[in-house]
């Protein structure tokens, strides 16, 4: 086992590294000059020219690689240009409501699941489970920004229920995290319930009941247990996604997390911002996947000898 | 069982290992071998069967993969007919083989007619496409199914049927040699029967020399001239078919023979001979005679422990008469009366 | 994410207990998306309003209103022609991102399954370290970095899907590469390229086209998003995500402008969902 989470972890600070690389190369993929575009359609050549050679632009590309790598390995992603400050621990700064927003989100997410997810698995009669099936595989698809709009729609507007937007009291989690995790809710229902169905049938329990043991004893037993492993799985990959699409609901909810944060920063050219963003976000995402493949491993022995 | 009909052989082996490579989980490195097959050495004439017999993991089925190029040839050689070396579509040419699992030896999405016809497809050269429907309908006779069965799938056929259609597959190429890898080890016993007497008319048709490789000893005992027994990589014995099953000589023989069921075991007593001891991992063989640590003689005889020549010696193949061969220290002395038997029950 | 999970995640739904009245719903569902793409290949010809003539006395107004079925937005453009105009858009960029990464990471995960050690190793750390960015950051940055342009948001949607399929086609090569009749068509003497093509593509397709109506469903949603963030689509072309993003400001007044161009979205993706899990149920 700790061979395997040994091999996991240099795997995963692996990854990032290349990672860094990745995010240099598309950022120098920006055709054109960054010093151009920053300095808008009026400036000068000469203008132009000293802020390449202040950013150190007119270097050869393994040059500029070269130092951005060294930089990043100092966790220094340079400066930002709208604030002045340095890029990633703004980033950092920002993490901390984004983990808040996906944390209730899944919460939310989870006792959704749980609560729907056996409920439907009770369902009698063929035609009303379809339909109901098909009815959370349409809210699933319905695109989350969408879906937030609606919500600030129906809950700001018309009812004035909750506040509209930034982050301020509980209330102000309610809207963006319903947003953010309803088609993980749905995505989770299904999978219990269809988790539940497949161990219901099945023989071991059948026998537990013969024997004459209580249902709800049967269920929280025998059922519950055999069925989160496939749900953990999904869950963890879940939970990561959850973040992502972060970057598209605090947008819309103005809350002021490393998603908005990102988003502003592209639509202002603040390359050192976005990069910084973009690793971190990375980096959430690696150590997400990390977790989840050992947890997983834990569970199932078969994983750890195939090493992957 | 008649005589080998032919002296020109279709096969030679000579001397051939296999050994696969085992690798440290996290840089790979060759930390040990797996010695599947060691310095097997035999060879198989036009129109004869040769059965390979041993228990599961003996390396039988390494020799016949290797015999048509599916594992990896360590040391020794194989040579097709006469002294010419089979390579690319000449080797199609000279051995196919059939393979023990129904299941999974044809290809789900394709027809009968395709499955069989392949060999055709691949080598242009063998049949005119305006023939295929033609031989496909022949062959599927030749294997005792109708003609019918080429426009269905796999899916549609029972174990038996698949293997029918995949021993037409091989025989529709023309091999001069076709190796049945375990092929009735997942049929049951009259589906089993009826697919060695399909084997047997076969043979006498198209004049197919076949390797027999199976556990099933007395399959072999049916449809073999000459039969090797296989422990452990190496082949412990030799022979014909009559020699070798009928005068087992090689301890493990023995012990092997003695566990076939038989119809009326009261009127030929015969000891059950059990193995005791450890099975050995072909990773890291036993010194010596590889079966010394299970061998019943040698433990009678003394010779297992350390120092004892069964430990140490590796034993020669000793001729004992016709073809008859025994890997064994003590085979001369086989026949003795205190010799035969063993621990029994 | 560990392969074991993609493998139970793709398994997953439907339990044995055998459900064999799907049919009506695949019907229905293959029904509707038939129809966007015709709606999509020939609306144009039959509104009679052209895309994007604005008409200011006309803007804001409700659906049914006379001549405007769906009402207008608030450049007086008629919401038919936005709503034909953003599905064409959306199919055209599904269909190519899946198209490419389809086709590009079913080549690459079913060379690396089958040639293994060293193409392995490449192609698969490619992926790995793809599949350190969650798709929609990654689609977001390289859109933006590459800038607004239907090409564009091609590349960045087909780079953040090809992973997927070339995990897939790994597996469905791993497992099936040494199958007896694998080894059945070498000893016949097929040659590499047919043993690929005729043996392992063939199952391979199977999983492979119920993930792509899966992530047909991802990608048509990603592109709206990104057009709403404003680093999809240009304004000027009338996706359904900058529809949605116009009616922002007017959504008390004049809801139908964002709401409608999500009900559409929602139901393709649905119908593309639901064709895929039928698609996946049939043969188990």
């Amino acid at each position: 086992m700790t061979s395997y989470i040994l091999r996991r972890l240099v795997f995963s600070v692996f990854v990032i590294l290349a990672a860094v690389v990745v995010i240099f190369i598309v950022m120098r993929a920006v055709p054109g000059n960054p010093a151009e575009v920053l300095l808008g359609p009026n400036a000068t050549k000469a203008q132009i020219a000293a802020l390449t050679q202040r950013l150190g632009l007119n270097q050869p590309e393994i040059v500029q690689f070269g130092k951005f790598f060294w930089g990043v390995l100092q966790l220094n992603f340079g400066s930002s240009i709208q604030f002045s400050t340095p890029a990633l621990p703004l980033a950092t700064s920002r993490v901390g409501a984004s983990a808040e927003l996906a944390g209730v989100s899944m919460a939310g997410v989870v006792v959704v699941a749980f609560i729907v997810g056996p409920l439907l698995a009770r369902i009698p009669g063929r035609r009303i489970d379809r339909g109901f099936t098909s009815a959370l595989m349409f809210i699933q698809a319905l695109p989350p920004f969408w879906v937030g709009l609606l919500l600030l729609l129906v809950l700001v507007d018309h009812l004035g229920v909750v506040p509209p937007g930034g982050k301020s009291g509980f209330s102000s989690f309610i809207m963006p995290a319903i947003a953010l995790g309803f088609p993980f809710a749905c995505v989770l229902a299904r999978l219990v319930r269809s988790g539940l169905i497949e161990v219901m049938d099945s023989a071991y329990i059948q026998t537990a009941r013969a024997k004459g043991m209580p249902e709800w004893r049967v269920f929280w037993k025998h059922s519950i247990r055999n069925m989160l492993l496939p749900v953990l799985t999904v869950g963890g990959v879940q939970l990561g996604l959850l973040f992502a699409g972060a970057a598209v609901i605090e947008t819309v909810f103005n809350w002021p997390g490393i998603g908005q944060l990102l988003i502003n920063a592209i639509n202002e050219r603040d390359y050192s911002v976005v990069e910084a963003c973009v690793f971190i976000f990375a980096c959430a995402f690696v150590a997400l996947n990390f977790i989840t493949d050992v947890a997983y491993a834990y569970i199932d022995p078969r994983i750890r000898v195939s090493g992957r | 069982m008649s005589e080998p009909s032919g002296a020109r052989p279709v096969l030679t082996v000579s001397d051939l290992a296999v050994f696969y490579p085992v690798r440290s989980p996290l840089l790979q490195r060759v930390t040990s071998y797996v010695q599947a097959v060691v310095g097997v050495s035999f060879t198989i004439n036009v129109g004869e069967t040769v059965g390979l017999v041993g228990e599961s993991g003996c390396g039988k089925s390494t020799v016949g993969r290797a015999i048509c190029g599916l594992a990896p040839v360590s040391r020794g050689a194989v040579t097709y007919g006469a002294g010419t070396r089979g390579h690319g579509s000449d080797r199609v040419q000279q051995v196919q083989m059939v393979f023990q699992d129904p299941y999974s030896s044809l290809n789900p999405g394709l027809r009968v007619r395709d499955i069989i016809a392949e060999g055709w497809s691949i080598n242009p050269g063998l049949r005119p496409r305006a023939q295929w429907d033609d031989g496909v309908a022949e062959l599927l006779r030749s294997v005792g199914l109708r003609s019918e069965v080429m426009t269905r799938r796999p899916a549609q056929l029972s174990g038996g049927e698949r293997q029918r259609v995949a021993i037409a597959r091989s025989i529709a190429v023309r091999p001069e040699l076709l190796i049945c890898d375990e092929v009735t080890s997942a049929l049951d016993v009259s589906v089993k029967a009826q697919l060695l007497q399909m084997l047997a008319r076969l043979r006498e048709e198209a004049g197919l020399a076949y390797l027999f490789i199976s556990h099933d000893t007395s399959a072999v005992r049916r449809l073999a001239q000459r039969v090797l027994v296989m422990y452990l990589g190496n082949i412990v014995e030799s022979g014909t078919a009559a020699e070798v099953m009928d005068h087992p000589n090689h301890p493990y023989t023995r012990a092997l023979l003695s566990a076939i069921p038989r119809l009326r075991p009261w009127e030929t007593p015969r000891e059950r001979i059990e193995l005791r001891g450890e099975v050995p991992s072909p990773r890291d063989p036993p010194a010596g005679c590889r079966f010394h640590t299970r061998c019943w003689l040698a433990r009678q005889l003394g010779t297992a422990g350390p120092g004892g020549i069964c430990a140490t010696v590796e034993p020669p193949g000793k001729e004992l008469g016709g073809s008859h061969r025994s890997a064994c220290h003590f085979a001369d002395q086989a026949a003795a009366p205190h010799m035969t038997g063993g621990e029994g029950k | 994410m560990s392969d074991v999970t993609l493998q139970s995640a793709l398994l997953e739904e439907h339990p044995a207990s055998g459900r064999r009245r799907v049919r009506v719903r695949f019907v229905v569902a293959s029904v509707i998306v038939a129809l966007y793409v015709l709606v999509a290949i020939f609306g144009p010809f039959f509104t009679h309003f052209s895309m994007n003539r604005t008409d200011i006395v006309d803007r804001l107004m409700p659906p049914g209103t006379a001549g405007h079925l769906l009402g207008t937005d608030e450049l007086g453009r008629d919401m038919v022609g936005e709503m034909i105009q953003g599905a064409r858009i959306s199919l055209t960029i599904g269909i190519a991102s899946i198209a490419i990464s389809l086709t590009a990471g079913t080549i690459v995960g079913l060379a690396a399954g089958y040639f293994g050690s060293l193409t392995d190793g490449l192609l698969m750390r490619l992926a790995d370290v793809q599949l350190a960015f969650p798709s929609i950051v990654l689609a977001i940055f390289i859109s933006a970095a590459l800038g607004s342009s239907v090409l564009n948001v091609v590349i960045a949607l087909s780079l953040a899907s090809w992973v997927i399929f070339a995990r897939i086609g790994r597996a469905e090569s791993l497992s099936t590469k040494n199958r007896a009749y694998v080894e059945a068509s070498r000893l016949l003497g097929a040659g590499t390229s047919r043993i690929i093509g005729r043996s392992i593509l063939p199952t391979a397709l199977r999983p492979l086209t119920i993930y792509a109506t899966v992530q047909f469903g991802f990608v048509i949603v990603a592109e709206a998003s990104l057009s709403f963030l404003g680093v999809g689509l240009p304004a000027s072309d009338a996706s359904w995500g900058t529809t949605i993003s116009d009616g922002e400001n007017y959504l008390s007044q004049a809801w139908w402008v964002s709401a409608l161009p999500g009900i559409a979205l929602a139901l393709l993706v649905v119908c593309m969902s639901i064709i895929g899990d039928d698609l996946n149920e049939r043969r188990s």
